[in-house]
């Protein structure tokens, strides 16, 4: 996932109507549809998948602490200034 | 008594023209009929409950017996009649449901469709996948 893609999910969120979507739900949303191509069975991220797309279409957030069983959604761009 | 007008009441309790009035009713002062809409789903669901118990009871056909124009009697096999009891009050309860807001929960999403919402959110987004 790159700087740009989380910028356009956010757009896209914001797009439909859910101007509540930040950069950090962008980038969850994608590193959680990465982890489900590489392991479709990870339950985790398919809850968090699950109450983002509840998020953009409901602009209401379910809580749940799914996310925090999750790594830390970081860029490519992001893990590269961390080295 | 007075005579039933097409439509009007069925075998099976109130008919569609009866919850439309009801309907226009709500519309006009809802928290005054509402609670007369809870009493009548409660009654309707007793009476699909009280119908499926008999259709149990007795089964789900029937045998009749009939004459023939040359009088002679033979059998015939009939849809119980407390079906369309049941079927017509599952037809109310669901119109009543939604009018009182008492609607199902929307069930919850399998993975492979939460996925393909992920997908088509993703190509909207002018994101490629894979």
């Amino acid at each position: 996932m790159t700087d740009a893609q989380v910028t356009s999910m956010v757009e896209m969120a914001h797009a439909r109507g859910c101007r509540e979507f930040n950069r950090y739900d962008g980038s969850l949303f994608l590193m959680c549809q990465e982890l489900l191509q590489s392991d479709p069975g990870n339950a985790k991220a398919l809850s968090v998948l699950k109450e983002l797309q509840v998020f953009i279409a409901t602009r209401e957030k379910p809580t749940s602490f799914d996310e925090f069983a999750l790594p830390v959604p970081y860029t490519t761009e992001e893990l590269r200034r961390q080295q | 008594m007075r005579a039933l007008s097409k439509g009007e009441l069925t075998l099976h309790g109130y008919s569609d023209r009866r919850i439309r009035e009801l309907e226009a009713a709500k519309l006009k002062t809802p928290l005054a009929k509402s609670a007369d809409l809870e009493a009548m789903y409660v009654e309707v669901k007793a009476r699909r409950a009280e119908a499926l118990a008999l259709v149990k009871k007795e089964g789900l056909v029937l045998i009749q017996d009939k004459y023939s124009a040359r009088g002679e009697l033979y059998q015939v096999r009939i849809p119980h009649p407390a079906l369309a009891i049941a079927r017509g009050a599952e037809l109310q309860l669901a119109t009543l449901a939604k009018l009182i807001g008492a609607e199902p929960e929307p069930r919850d999403k399998t993975a492979s469709e939460v996925m393909a919402e992920a997908n088509e959110m993703l190509e909207e987004a002018g994101i490629r996948t894979n």
